[in-house]
C-alpha cells in the first residue's frame, strides 16, 4: 500500500515538472533570432535596442505596453509590423511602416514576444 | 675647475641660442602653422562627418553588412578634404532620404554599387557605367586605369564593386594572401591550373595575379601590366632578357609559345614535354617525329646504320629523350661557340 501510494506520488511530481518544463518552453523566448530577423528586415535601421533613432527603442516600447493586456498587445504589435500602416516621424512627416518579409507567425510573435520582454525602458520615452 | 666648468656651460648655452633661428630658416616644423592645419583638418571632418550622419542616422552597425568600417579604410579618412563622404559615391540620393513618398519601401540611393550576383543589399545595383563613374571620378586620374574604357572587364560589364569591397577594412583583392581567390571566383581555369605541379607560387601568396595583369585594363594583350608578354615576364625573368650573341628566335617573339604561364604538370611550366615542345618547330636532321620501337631498324632503331654498319647518330626522341639536356641555353647564348645553344 505504502510502496503504491509512493509510486503515486513519484508519477505525479514527474508530471507537474513536465508539464511546467513544456509551459517554459513556450513562453520562452528566442532572443538570438528575434535580433536576426529584425536585423534582416532592416528594422534596426529605425529602432535600436536601447537608443532613439526614427523610432522608439525597443525596451521603451516595452515600458509603454507593461501594464497593458498582454495578448491584446502583441496582436496589436503584430498588426503594426504586417500591415503598412502609417508611422510618424520626428519631424512630423508619416511613411507606411515597413512590412516584415516573414509570413511565419510563431517567427513574428518571437519578434514581438523579445521586444516586449526587453527590461530597462521608460515611456514616455527620453531622448 | 669650477670656473671652467661655468664657462663650457656658458659657451654651450650661447651657441644653442645662437642656432635656433638658423635652425628655423633650414624650415623646421613652425609651430602656429601646424595648428592652423590641424585646426582646418578638424573643420573638414566636422563637416565631413556631418554629411555623413544623414546616412548614419539609419545605416549604422546594425547593418547585415558592414557599413561603418569604411571609417577604418583610407575612404573613411575624414581629415582630409580629398576623401569621400557617403553622398560623394552615392550621391545626395534625396528621394531616398526624404522618401515624398511615403511608402514603406524607399527610392534606392542614386548610385548603388555591386553585381546582380553580389549585392545582398534591398536595391538592385546601378548600371555599371554608373558606378564606374563614381569610382573614376577620382581615381580615373591614375594613370592605371587609363584603359579601363574598353578593357575586358569594363566590356564584359563588371564594375568596381565585383572585385573591390570598399566599406571593408580588409579588401582582399588588394592582399597579396587573397587577392587570388577574387579573381579566381570567374577565372576557374586559371586556378585549375595554379593547382599543377609547375606553376607560379600563387597559391603560396609570393606571385598574384596582379604582378603580371592590370585588371583596370592595359594597352597589352591579355590585360598585361606591360605592352608584350615577354616584356612583362622579363620584369621578374631579367636573365632572359639578353641581349645574346645567339639568340632563340621564339624567346624574343613571345614566352608563350612554350611555357604557359599559370601552371602545368610539365616542369618548368612547359606547354608540352621535350622533344615534342621542341619538334613543334624544329624538324632537324638528328631529329624526328616518328616513334621510335623495338624492331625499328637504321638510325631510329639508335646505333648503327645498316647499310655501312657504322655508328649513326641516335635519334633524339629515342636516346637522348630530351633536347634540353644538350641545349641547355636555351633562352639565348653569349657564348662565341654557342650558335647550336649548346653553352
Amino acid at each position: 500500500m505504502k510502496v503504491k501510494v509512493r509510486v503515486n506520488t513519484l508519477l505525479s511530481v514527474v508530471a507537474t515538472v513536465f508539464g511546467l518544463s513544456l509551459s517554459a518552453n513556450a513562453c520562452a523566448v528566442d532572443a538570438d533570432a528575434a535580433l536576426s530577423l529584425a536585423r534582416q528586415n532592416g528594422c534596426l535601421k529605425c529602432h535600436s535596442v536601447e537608443k532613439h533613432k526614427d523610432g522608439p527603442a525597443y525596451r521603451d516600447v516595452a515600458a509603454k505596453y507593461k501594464d497593458k493586456d498582454h495578448a491584446e498587445t502583441v496582436k496589436k504589435l503584430i498588426n503594426h509590423i504586417t500591415s503598412g500602416e502609417k508611422a510618424k516621424f520626428p519631424d512630423g512627416h508619416e511613411e507606411e511602416h515597413k512590412i516584415i518579409k516573414v509570413k511565419d507567425v510563431a517567427q513574428q510573435t518571437n519578434l514581438i514576444e523579445w521586444v516586449l520582454s526587453l527590461p530597462g525602458g521608460v515611456w514616455p520615452e527620453k531622448d | 675647475m669650477k670656473l671652467i666648468r661655468r664657462m663650457v656651460s656658458l659657451g654651450v648655452l650661447v651657441c644653442g641660442l645662437c642656432s635656433v633661428p638658423w635652425a628655423l630658416a633650414a624650415g623646421l616644423p613652425d609651430l602656429g602653422e601646424q595648428t592652423l592645419t590641424q585646426s582646418q583638418a578638424n573643420t573638414t571632418a566636422t563637416e565631413s562627418l556631418k554629411k555623413d550622419a544623414v546616412c548614419t542616422k539609419c545605416h549604422d552597425s546594425s547593418e547585415m553588412k558592414p557599413i561603418l568600417s569604411i571609417y577604418q579604410t583610407k575612404h573613411g579618412v575624414k581629415g582630409d578634404s580629398r576623401t569621400p563622404s557617403c553622398q560623394s559615391c552615392h550621391g545626395a540620393s534625396e528621394n531616398h532620404v526624404k522618401n515624398t513618398d511615403g511608402k514603406a519601401t524607399r527610392n534606392k540611393p542614386d548610385v548603388v554599387f555591386g553585381t546582380k550576383r553580389g549585392t545582398s543589399g534591398a536595391y538592385p545595383p546601378s548600371e555599371a557605367k554608373v558606378q564606374s563613374t563614381a569610382c573614376l571620378s577620382c581615381h580615373g586620374k591614375d594613370v592605371n586605369r587609363t584603359h579601363w574604357e574598353g578593357g575586358a572587364h569594363q566590356t564584359n560589364d563588371m564594375t568596381c564593386a565585383s572585385c573591390h569591397e570598399v566599406h571593408t577594412a580588409h579588401d582582399k583583392v588588394r592582399d597579396k594572401q587573397t587577392q587570388p581567390e577574387v579573381c579566381f571566383a570567374c577565372h576557374k581555369e586559371q586556378r585549375a591550373q595554379s593547382k599543377k605541379i609547375s606553376h607560379h607560387a600563387i597559391g603560396e601568396g609570393k606571385v598574384v595575379c596582379s604582378d603580371c595583369h592590370n585588371p583596370h585594363g592595359s594597352a597589352g594583350p591579355k590585360m598585361l601590366k606591360k605592352n608584350t608578354v615577354t616584356e612583362t615576364c622579363y620584369t621578374c625573368h631579367a636573365e632572359k632578357r639578353g641581349p645574346f650573341l645567339w639568340e632563340h628566335q621564339p624567346v624574343t617573339e613571345d614566352c608563350t609559345n612554350c611555357h604557359t604561364p599559370h601552371g602545368s604538370n610539365i616542369t618548368p611550366l612547359l606547354k608540352s614535354r621535350a622533344p615534342f615542345l621542341c619538334d613543334d618547330c624544329h624538324d632537324g636532321p638528328h631529329n624526328s617525329q616518328a616513334p621510335a620501337a623495338a624492331l625499328v631498324g637504321g638510325i631510329q632503331s639508335g646505333l648503327t646504320n645498316a647499310t655501312t654498319s657504322k655508328l649513326a647518330n641516335p635519334s633524339t626522341s629515342y636516346a637522348g629523350r630530351a633536347c634540353l639536356n644538350c641545349h641547355v641555353m636555351v633562352h639565348g647564348s653569349n657564348s662565341p661557340s654557342g650558335a647550336f645553344l649548346h653553352r
